[in-house]
C-alpha cells in the first residue's frame, strides 16, 4: 500500500510538472502582457523593458522557467503583478477559507440532496415519482449557478427579506450562494445515484441473493449498496476540489471573496505568477482528491486491493 | 401421493417497449419427490424463465404472471406475496445460476455469502454457520476450505465458483435444487465435474433436481425425465430413453441429429434446424414451431397441438404425429430445405 501510494506521489510529480511546463509556455503565449494593463494610457518601450527587466521577462524562455520552477519548489510562487503586497501562496490562502466554506458546503448539499433523490427514483423506478426526478435532473442541471443565484437573491432577499442578499457576515449570509451553488449540481449526483443502483439491483449477484431467502431489506443494506457505492464515491469525491476552489460565478452574484475571480482575473490581466500559482494549487488538489479516492476505491472493493497487493 | 411439484398451465410473459414478450406459454408438468428432471430447450425458449417464476425472481415490471399454478407440496408459490417467501427460497427451493462469475457478489467473501444463507434460513448463529460453510465447501471439493472462506469470488476459477455457488445452494439442505444451466460457462472437462457432483450429492442428499440445459448430452447424463421446449412451450415430454432412442416431435428430433459426435467425419456436414428461433413477441397462432417444420400443415399454423400421449408417460405436442412416424428422416434432412425455401 505505502509502495503504491509513493508511486502514485511520483506520477503525480511528474504530472505536475508538465503542467507547470505547459501552463507556464501557455500563458506566454498568449498576446499581451501584464504591461499592457491600462490601454489608454499605453506604457512607453522603456517602461515595458523597464517592467521585463524588473520581473525577468526579457531572460530566455527555458531560464524563465528555470528560475521560476527552482522558486515554485521551495514554495515560492512569487507575487502577483496585480496585489504585490501580498505572495501568491498567501493570497491563495486568504481566499481559500471562504472557497472551502461556499464550495464545500454546497457539495454536501448537492451529494446530500442528489443521493437521496437517486435512491427514491432507484427504489421506484419507472413510477411517476421516479419520472419526476429524472425530470427535476435534467432540468436543474442545466440552470446555470448564476441565474438561480440571481432568481435566489432576488425574491429571497430583496422581496422577502429573509436572507441577505450578500456579503460575508455569519452563516446566514451563506445558505443563498450554498443553494445557488449546489443545487444545479444535484441533478448529476441524482442520475447517477439512481443509475448505479439500478444496475446493482438487477446484478446476478442480487437476484443471488434473493434465492438465497434474504430479505429485501437486507439485500439491500449489504449487496447493492456496497457495490453501487464504488462507482458513486469515484464520480462524487472529485466534486469537491473542484467546487472548493470556487465560482467566479457565485463570487460576483452574491459580493462573496473567494479564490474564483482572482483566478479568471489572473488571466485576463496576464498575471503570471498568480496563474500559475492558482494552477498548481488547484492541479495538486485534484490529484490528491482522485489518490484519495483510489485508495479508498481499494478499501470498498477487494478487487482493487489484491491485484494491487500482488503486483 | 402428491407429488413435489405440480406446474400447471404457467403463462408468463415481459411488457416491453416492442411488445409482449410471450416468454411462457401454459407449461404442465408434475416432479415426484426425488427425482431429476432436465428441461432442454435454446436460448429464450423459456425454460429459466419459468424457474424464476418458482421462486418469485421474475422481475415485475416488466414480467408478469399471466396465468397457472405452481403447487409445492400443495402450497401455490405464484400466489405467494413479497414478505411470504421466507422458508422457501433457499431453504425448500434453492437455484444455482448460469453465470458464476456474476451470480457471486464481488465484495463480500464467499464464507460471508453463504454463511448468509444459513444464518437466514436456519437461524444459526455466525460461528455455527461458519461451521456449516466449510462443511459444505468441502463437500462440493473445495481445498482448504476453511481458509478459502476469506477469499473473493474473483479468486477462484469460473469451476470453483460454480461449486461455490452449488455449496450456498446445498446448504440449507433444501429440498429442491434447481440447477440454471450451471454448466453453460464452463470448460468441458469442468462441466463433467460439476455434473458429477451434484449426481452424487442428489444421492447423498435426497435432492429433487431439475435441471435446465440446452446440451443434451448434460441431460442424458443426469436425468431419467426430459421436457423439450420450444417457444415457450413444451414441446415433448417423458423417460429420456425413449424420447432419446424414438423421439416423436419434429422439433426433438432436428434437435437430437443436430448434436454432433465427438468423432466428426469431415466431409459430413453438421445439421441444424433451418430457419430462425420464433420471435416471442409475434409468436404463430399455431404450434411454435410450424414455421420452421418440414411437416408443416395449414393446421399447424391455425391451431395450437396440445400434448398427445404417445407412450408410456411420454407425450408430444404435434398435429402430425403420425406423418412423422412414418417419415422420420424429413425432419433431419428436409427441415433445413424447407426452411431455406421458405425464406427465399
Amino acid at each position: 500500500m505505502i509502495s503504491y501510494i509513493i508511486r502514485r506521489l511520483l506520477g503525480i510529480a511528474v504530472t505536475i510538472i508538465f503542467l507547470s511546463l505547459g501552463t507556464f509556455a501557455l500563458s506566454r503565449t498568449v498576446p499581451g502582457g501584464p504591461w499592457m494593463k491600462n490601454a489608454e494610457i499605453p506604457m512607453s518601450d522603456k517602461e515595458v523593458a523597464a517592467f521585463k527587466e524588473k520581473y525577468g521577462l526579457d531572460k530566455p524562455f527555458f531560464v524563465q522557467y528555470g528560475i521560476w520552477f527552482w522558486n515554485a519548489i521551495r514554495l515560492d510562487f512569487g507575487r502577483p503583478f496585480t496585489a504585490p503586497e501580498l505572495t501568491v501562496t498567501q493570497l491563495i490562502f486568504k481566499q481559500l477559507p471562504y472557497s472551502i466554506t461556499i464550495g464545500g458546503l454546497a457539495a454536501c448539499l448537492a451529494i446530500f440532496i442528489g443521493v437521496i433523490l437517486g435512491m427514491i427514483g432507484a427504489a421506484r423506478s419507472n413510477s411517476t415519482l421516479d419520472n419526476v426526478i429524472v425530470s427535476y435532473s435534467v432540468v436543474v442541471g442545466t440552470i446555470p449557478s448564476f441565474v438561480l443565484g440571481f432568481l435566489l437573491a432576488y425574491f429571497l432577499a430583496a422581496k422577502l427579506h429573509w436572507l441577505p442578499a450578500g456579503g460575508w457576515g455569519g452563516p446566514r449570509n451563506w445558505v443563498l450562494p450554498v443553494i445557488a451553488y449546489g443545487i444545479p449540481y444535484t441533478g448529476g449526483v441524482a442520475l447517477w445515484t439512481r443509475q448505479c443502483l439500478l444496475e446493482a439491483m438487477t446484478s446476478d449477484y442480487v437476484r443471488t441473493a434473493y434465492a438465497k431467502g434474504v430479505k429485501e431489506r437486507m439485500v439491500m443494506a449489504k449487496h447493492v449498496l456496497r457495490n453501487a457505492l464504488i462507482p458513486m464515491i469515484t464520480s462524487f469525491l472529485p466534486m469537491f476540489p473542484g467546487m472548493m476552489t470556487g465560482s467566479i460565478f457565485i463570487e460576483r452574484v452574491f459580493g462573496l471573496p473567494g479564490l474564483g475571480q482572482y483566478f479568471v482575473q489572473s488571466s485576463s490581466n496576464r498575471d503570471y505568477p498568480l496563474v500559475l500559482g492558482i494552477t498548481m494549487f488547484w492541479a495538486i488538489l485534484i490529484a490528491l482528491t482522485y489518490l484519495l479516492t483510489d485508495i479508498l476505491y481499494g478499501v470498498i472493493d477487494p478487487r482493487v486491493r489484491l491485484t494491487e497487493k500482488r503486483s | 401421493m402428491t407429488p413435489l411439484l405440480d406446474v400447471q398451465q404457467v403463462e408468463v410473459a415481459f411488457y416491453t417497449k416492442d411488445g409482449v414478450v410471450r416468454a411462457v406459454n401454459g407449461i404442465s408438468y408434475t416432479l415426484e419427490k426425488g427425482d431429476t428432471l432436465g428441461i432442454v430447450g435454446e436460448s429464450g425458449s423459456g425454460k429459466s424463465v419459468s424457474l424464476l417464476a418458482m421462486l418469485g425472481l421474475i422481475p415485475t415490471p416488466p414480467g408478469k404472471i399471466m396465468g397457472g399454478k405452481i403447487l409445492y407440496e400443495g402450497k401455490d408459490l405464484l400466489q405467494l406475496k413479497r414478505d411470504q417467501w421466507s422458508g422457501i427460497r433457499g431453504k425448500q427451493i434453492a437455484m444455482i445460476f448460469q453465470d458464476p462469475m456474476t451470480s457471486l457478489n464481488p465484495v463480500m467473501t464467499i464464507g460471508n455469502q453463504i454463511d448468509e444463507a444459513t444464518i437466514v434460513n436456519l437461524g444459526l448463529t455466525s460461528k455455527q454457520a461458519r461451521q456449516r460453510t466449510v462443511e459444505v465447501l468441502t463437500q462440493v471439493g473445495i481445498p482448504r476450505a476453511a481458509e478459502r472462506c476469506n477469499d473473493f469470488p474473483h479468486q477462484f476459477s469460473g469451476g470453483m465458483r460454480q461449486r461455490v455457488m452449488i455449496a450456498m445452494g446445498i446448504s440449507c439442505n433444501p429440498q429442491l435444487l434447481i440447477a440454471d444451466e450451471p454448466t453453460t460457462a464452463l470448460d468441458v472437462t469442468i462441466q463433467a465435474q460439476i455434473i458429477e457432483l451434484v449426481k452424487r450429492l442428489q444421492k447423498q442428499m435426497g435432492m429433487t433436481v431439475i435441471w435446465v440445459t440446452h446440451d443434451l448430452g448434460v441431460v442424458a447424463r443426469l436425468t431419467k425425465k426430459i421436457i423439450v421446449m420450444y417457444g415457450g412451450s413444451i414441446m415433448e415430454s417423458g423417460p429420456i430413453k425413449p424420447i432419446y432412442a424414438r423421439p416423436k416431435h419434429p422439433y426433438t428430433i432436428g434437435l437430437l441429429a443436430s448434436v454432433p459426435g465427438a468423432t466428426i467425419n469431415r466431409s459430413d456436414e453438421l445439421h441444424y434446424i433451418g430457419g430462425n428461433p420464433p420471435d416471442m413477441i409475434r409468436l404463430p397462432a399455431g404450434c411454435a414451431f410450424a414455421p420452421r417444420c418440414a411437416y408443416q400443415t395449414e393446421q399447424c399454423l391455425r391451431e395450437k397441438p396440445g400434448l398427445i400421449e404417445v407412450g408410456k408417460d411420454h407425450t408430444a405436442a404435434c398435429w402430425n404425429l403420425k406423418t412423422v412416424e412414418q417419415n422420420p428422416v424429413l425432419a433431419k434432412s428436409e427441415s433445413r430445405r424447407a426452411a431455406g425455401s421458405q425464406r427465399g
